[in-house]
């Protein structure tokens, strides 16, 4: 006979266990990602790392001994791996909520068509070189930044003539997408060989020559958002568990959360995607890795697929520049072959009842 | 108190709702009657502003719906629908914690989880409070909805056909809970109901709907006979009181 406080308490354990787990997760994290900026061409030790991180912010590189392999550290592999870190977690909870208020599944900022337009705008740019900075990788980013704000405009236009519902977003975000990938192909088909190899290089998604202020802008943005989600994570939870009908009866405004949720998310992909190109994977395979181990809670889910974002792509972005060195293969192109394998071993897994 | 004062509604340009007049004590327990498609399903969701009526009024206590904020209206209404899935994984107990959200920003109280205990072990889902919700059948998800509503302690409870995929001994549970609650808290239950019999043992009032008016409205004896139903339902019935309740008995259909 189950009683009353068995529930209580397992319903209790249930939520402190999985969140116990956040905390320690950031700190194996941070340990990881000490781990990898050692790696590269030159190797280094973790103390070399946490000293010419701390001289770098003290601004007193310049004195130390090996200020060569400190400003290596501090300028080169810090940031880039921050950046890895910021947009897997960044890609990886815009994921979770755009797919929250879609109630679909299938849905991330590539999907949706987000990013194939920032890569439209930065292709305009390196093609074209029209941007308002031409000829500057400012641009670039610029440009991919400008033509994803559109494109999500143009999306929330269209599916609000189409009532806003997850159906008509999903809809408007696809053929938005088609249009916007149609664009760029075309681009591409007349740019000459130079550019056009630029070009292409930019839409494999890559962290190459990432700087402190990209990062720094990063962090502001994501960060304003895993607070926005976390404080609106409940209003999720009644948002995706059922229709739009008895959302309204609970008291929320399902358009109105939508249109908010969506303006964060939009605008976190947006600016990951014009510093670091487009990296399709990570905002679709986070969540579901997430909501394998902890459900559809979003106050979970949203902190887990951050963190499992993160994870994966400084991995990926750890093996693409060391795998081969000093050739380093683009994020992008990485993440997939580690996340395809994995995320299917995983949806087998979970299907068997396994997990 | 509510009132429903020459309702109108159309989806598009099919009218729907035609001078719709209700009025219903607190604690009644009205049951909505009438053939698929005669408009239950748009009348709750009229009745409780998820659908913007086209012309006329819903009245609380003598105050509009429409001048409440949706958050207010939560507190007065709650809202079983009659179909509902979910795509995203969810237990019981988080689905049925939902309804408490009006007390919930993000941590949930220990009070929220002792009302949510309760509510599963009336509802008979105690050992399915774990289980995720996409995983349960269908009647056993129609409970854990119904209880999620109640979770809401609202004054007013709109059901749409709460027993439609229940087995019989739920559909009593069900039914005995709500009417136990609708006595005891002084709760207004409105549900639309398709069994005629289950019907006449809960209801205090009875409204038929047919071809988008209200063709009767009132006590069991003025609204259940063999005449109304034959007209609403354009069926042949016979009823006989047994055991204090009146029963509808169906003769078969003549063959052509
Ligand atoms: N979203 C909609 N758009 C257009 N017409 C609709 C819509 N929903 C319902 N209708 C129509 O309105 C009428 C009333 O539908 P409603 O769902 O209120 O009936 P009901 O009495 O609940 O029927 P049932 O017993 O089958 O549940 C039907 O003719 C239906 O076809
Ligand atoms: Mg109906």
């Amino acid at each position: 006979m189950i009683t009353h406080n068995d529930i209580k308490k397992q319903y209790d354990n249930n939520f402190r266990k999985q969140a116990i787990f956040i905390p320690i997760l950031i700190l194996v994290l941070v340990v990881l990602a000490i781990y990898c900026t050692r790696l590269g061409t030159v190797n280094t030790s973790s103390r070399q790392v946490v000293s010419a991180v701390i001289n770098g912010i003290k601004g007193n590189i310049e004195d130390m001994p090996d200020s060569r392999n400190q400003k290596i550290i501090f300028l080169l592999r810090v940031p880039r791996v921050l950046m890895a870190i910021l947009a897997g977690v960044g890609l990886s909870i815009s994921g979770t909520v755009m797919q929250n208020i879609t109630k679909n599944p299938m849905v991330s900022p590539f999907t949706i068509g987000i990013s194939s337009a920032a890569a439209l705008g930065a292709s305009i740019a390196i093609v074209f070189g029209i941007s308002f900075f031409p000829g500057t990788s400012l641009g670039i980013v610029s440009n991919a930044f400008i033509s994803a704000i559109i494109c999500a405009i143009l999306v929330y236009k269209i599916s609000k003539i189409l009532t806003m519902s997850p159906e008509s977003i999903v809809l408007s975000g696809i053929a938005i997408n088609y249009l916007f990938s149609a664009l760029t192909s075309t681009i591409q088909f007349i740019a000459d060989e130079n550019k056009l190899s630029a070009a292409l290089r930019w839409t494999f998604g890559s962290l190459n020559g990432i700087t402190w202020d990209q990062v720094i802008m990063v962090f502001i943005v994501t960060g304003i958002s895993i607070v926005y989600f976390m404080i609106n994570s409940w209003k999720l939870n009644i948002l995706s568990s059922g229709g739009d009908e008895v959302s309204k009866s609970m008291g929320i405004n399902p358009e109105k959360l939508r249109v908010s949720i969506g303006v964060f998310s939009v605008l976190t992909t947006a600016v990951i995607v014009s510093f670091a190109g487009v990296i399709g994977f990570i905002g679709l395979v986070a969540p579901h890795i997430g909501r394998m181990i902890v459900g559809g809670d979003n106050r979970l889910l949203i902190p887990y697929s951050g963190i499992i974002g993160g994870f994966l792509l400084l991995l990926s972005d750890t093996i693409g520049r060391t795998i081969i060195a000093p050739v380093t293969i683009p994020v992008g192109i990485i993440i997939s072959y580690l996340g395809v394998p994995l995320f299917v071993h995983l949806i087998i897994k979970s299907k068997k009842g396994e997990i | 108190m509510l009132e429903v004062n020459d309702l109108c509604f159309s989806y598009k340009n099919k009218t729907v709702l035609t001078d719709i007049n209700i009025g219903i004590k607190n604690s009644e327990i009205v049951c909505l009657l009438g053939s698929n498609g005669a408009g239950k399903t748009t009348l709750l969701k009229c009745i409780n502003n998820i659908l913007k009526p086209s012309s006329g009024s819903v009245l609380i206590e003598g105050r509009d719906t429409n001048t409440y904020s949706r958050k207010e209206l939560a507190r007065i209404f709650s809202y079983v629908p009659q179909s509902y899935n979910t795509t995203f994984p969810i237990t019981v107990m988080d689905m049925v914690m939902l309804g408490r959200s009006f007390n919930i920003k993000f941590r949930v109280s220990e009070e929220d989880k002792d009302i949510v205990i309760k509510i599963l072990g009336d509802m008979n889902l105690i050992d399915l409070a774990f289980k995720d919700i996409n995983e349960l059948s269908g009647g056993e998800r129609q409970r854990v909805l119904i209880a999620k509503a109640i979770a809401q302690e609202s004054k007013i409870l709109l059901l749409d056909e709460p027993t439609s995929s229940l087995d019989m001994k739920n559909q009593l549970d069900v039914l005995n809970t709500i009417e136990k609650l609708s006595r005891e808290k002084d709760i207004t239950i409105i549900m639309s109901i398709h069994d005629l019999n289950l019907a006449l043992m809960y209801g205090d009032k009875f409204i038929m709907v047919k071809d988008s008016k209200i063709y009767d409205i009132g006590d069991m004896e003025k609204v259940v006979n063999v005449e109304n139903i034959k007209n609403v339902y354009e069926i042949e019935t016979i009823i006989r009181e047994v055991e204090d309740y009146n029963r509808v008995l169906l003769k078969k259909h003549a063959r052509d």
